[in-house]
């Protein structure tokens, strides 16, 4: 039996169209997902002065804690710088429906993705209500949009990717191991 | 129709859309009312002026696209740029001027990076 080695250049050049397909759909879904969750982070305060929105739910780190260091950092570092942090938030998550939606350096916001399903995970894992899984699968959605490089499926990255290769510029490189 | 111009042609009409529907969303509202209408269940809204600009700024994307005109295509980036600089202004505020929340500055984002990308690379291959 003989092992190869196939990285995301070739499993986007081999995907089948039932695959491609299923990427696809899979990446918009994700950037739906966080466009429609951009929209309840509000500033100014981000419901830090009523207790509510993006304020609550972070606050669940500390009230139903998932893992002690976490709930640590929660408590020392972002209840107390709360609108940074809500700002960081709501751009992170817009940022994520835009270049997921647009299959654009798709990778590397994947494992933003993945990040932030963490962060999220973290805080609301052990509230009441909360159905885990979910946050289960969105970390398994975007580590398999990772792995399989889902922008080269009808997204930008497929169209850009050859120009960047053309390229010598930084950004091109940078661009190219991004998508 | 080459696979740029194609990439182009798509984010243009789907920021096309999102101007009509939330156009047609927000009918009856105040021109700078600040809860716009909303396209569906995406979150994203603005309000009769926030969606006729979104509106224009997809037309002429689209125009950019059809011509070739990759000057046209990058002020259409330029437009939707402003439009999420104006979220970052006025998102929750009492007066926001094209109704938009957090869900419009991932649109106008998107909008402004896609067809800035490809508008720019565009360029520098032909």
């Amino acid at each position: 039996m003989s092992l190869s080695r196939t990285g995301p250049v070739e499993l986007a050049a081999e995907a089948n169209p039932a695959s491609r397909t299923a990427f696809f759909v899979t990446r918009i879904v994700l950037g739906l997902l966080w466009i429609q969750n951009s929209g309840w982070k509000t500033p100014p305060d981000f419901g830090r002065n009523a207790g509510v929105g993006l304020y609550k739910f972070t606050r669940f780190a500390v009230e139903h804690e998932v893992f002690a260091p976490y709930a640590f950092i929660v408590r020392e570092l972002i209840l107390p710088n709360f609108v940074v942090f809500g700002w960081l938030v709501l751009v992170v998550e817009a940022s994520l429906g835009a270049f997921l939606l647009l299959g654009l350096a798709t990778r590397l916001w994947a494992l933003v993705g993945v990040a932030q399903s963490l962060a999220i995970a973290l805080s609301v894992l052990n509230a009441p209500g909360e159905w885990s899984w979910a946050y289960y699968l969105m970390i398994a959605a975007h580590l398999a949009i990772f792995a399989a490089a889902a922008g080269r499926h009808w997204g930008l990255d497929s169209v850009l990717r050859p120009a960047w290769a053309r390229s010598d510029s930084r950004l091109a490189r940078l661009l190219l191991k991004a998508s | 129709m080459d696979a740029l111009r194609r990439a182009q042609f798509a984010v243009a009409i789907v920021a096309l859309i999102a101007g009509v529907v939330t156009l047609v969303a927000s009918l009856g509202l105040p021109l700078t009312s600040p809860r716009g209408g909303a396209l569906g269940g995406t979150g994203i809204t603005f309000n009769l002026l926030g969606a006729a600009l979104v509106s224009v700024l997809g037309l002429v994307a689209l125009v950019g696209a059809v011509l070739r005109r990759q000057s046209l295509v990058l002020a259409a980036a330029g437009g939707f740029a402003l439009i999420a600089v104006q979220v970052l202004l006025q998102f929750g505020r009492s007066a926001n001027l094209l109704g938009t929340r957090g869900s419009s500055l991932s649109l106008a984002l998107g909008a402004a990076a896609g067809l800035g990308a490809l508008g720019l690379w565009g360029r520098r291959d032909s």
